[in-house]
């Protein structure tokens, strides 16, 4: 990496060779899905090289690289949940009477809060919460029940904090 | 991922790089940029000072896009090349405070000691590399005869030549003594 910042062009296969399936297996562990993270290791890698120039040889170069690939990837994350959200539109349209209109608007509200928090925790956490409450992204870790109920204990802590954090009540 | 989508990623990440590589080139050389600025200011001949600085600056530009060596020695030299841009300037003081000196006797001695100036600290800075030291000093030349030719170029042949000749008389010295005493006895 010092190299490439230095102008050394020969150092460029090199790294990518080096860089590009470290990045596509660093993404596919951070998100939902296998397109998802192509699309965020591609966007990691063009701005990896692209800010190569910018890099201070005195830093080691790993956190940095993995730093703009988690960016990458949180921004892909909240893009991807923004899709996702129901317009309120189509809750207004539909034929309800208020109450339930009502209720149906507070879900949504609800369901939105509780994602934004929910990507604000470390993708080991986002995983252990997902495993535990099943559903499509869920696949339970390899490790021993005991394992798996202390990570998950840990994770909805930090997930009460940050709700709390965010919203001031617990 | 196919073959030549990889290879395809590949060919954008280095366009990616090469370009920030150039935008850096050009944000780094505000110094070539301001001391062309300055030179015009005052320059009795325009379109030389001009042509000079706009050669000063893609110089600037194209050293630091390629980096190593090559890009290391920009800076100083453009340092050490503002004595030698500037010292004209000294020249038309002197001829205004001493008129019985000639403008070609002192442009030609605010030249030469422009030049030695720049070229003893261009040396001093160069006389520091052991490896990669020929495009350290090529690229260092360039900049400097293009950050000197500045002001002594206005004076003419014998002003530009005066330069170089103080670049010489400065640079040498400055380069053999600084490398024997890195060597040592």
């Amino acid at each position: 990496m010092t190299r490439l910042a230095d102008g050394d062009r020969a150092a460029f296969p090199l790294l990518f060779a080096a860089l590009w399936p470290m990045l596509r297996r660093f993404t596919l562990h951070a998100l939902e899905n296998a397109a998802d993270s192509e699309d965020a290791a591609q966007s990691a890698l063009l701005k990896v090289f692209a800010r190569a120039v910018e890099f201070d040889p005195g830093r080691a170069a790993l956190p940095w690289i993995l730093a703009i690939a988690a960016n990458e990837c949180r921004t892909l994350r909240k893009r991807t949940a923004r899709r996702r959200e129901e317009p309120i539109d189509a809750l207004v349209n539909a034929p309800h009477d208020k109450g339930e209109l009502e209720q149906l608007v507070l879900d949504c509200d609800l369901e939105r809060a509780a994602r934004e928090v929910l990507q604000e925790l470390c993708p080991h956490d986002i995983e252990t919460i997902l495993a535990a409450i099943g559903g499509e992204l869920s696949e339970r870790p390899d490790v021993a029940p005991a394992t798996f109920r202390k990570r998950l204990q840990r994770a909805y802590e930090r997930l009460r904090a940050t709700w709390r954090a965010r919203h001031g009540a617990s | 991922m196919a073959l030549r989508e990889a290879s395809e990623l590949e060919q954008r990440a280095r366009r990616a790089y090469e370009w920030s590589r150039l935008r850096s080139g050009v944000g780094r050389s505000w110094p070539a940029i301001a001391l062309s600025g300055i030179s015009l200011s005052w320059c009795n001949d325009l379109e030389l000072c001009l042509l000079c600085g706009l050669l000063l600056v893609a110089s600037s530009v194209g050293l630091l896009w390629r980096g190593q060596a090559w890009g290391r020695a920009s800076r100083p030299a453009l340092l050490s090349g503002v004595a030698p841009a500037l010292a004209p300037m000294l020249g038309q003081v002197l001829e205004r405070v001493l008129p019985a000196v000639s403008c070609s006797t002192s442009c030609a001695l605010v030249c030469i000691v422009g030049g030695v100036v720049g070229g003893g600290l261009f040396g001093y800075r160069a006389a520091r590399f052991e490896t990669e030291k020929l495009p350290y000093l090529v690229s260092g030349a360039v900049i400097l005869t293009l950050a000197g030719s500045l002001g002594c170029l206005q004076m003419g042949t014998l002003g530009f030549t005066s330069m170089l000749g103080g670049f010489v008389l400065g640079g040498i010295p400055v380069v053999a003594i600084r490398s024997l005493a890195r060597r040592g006895p």
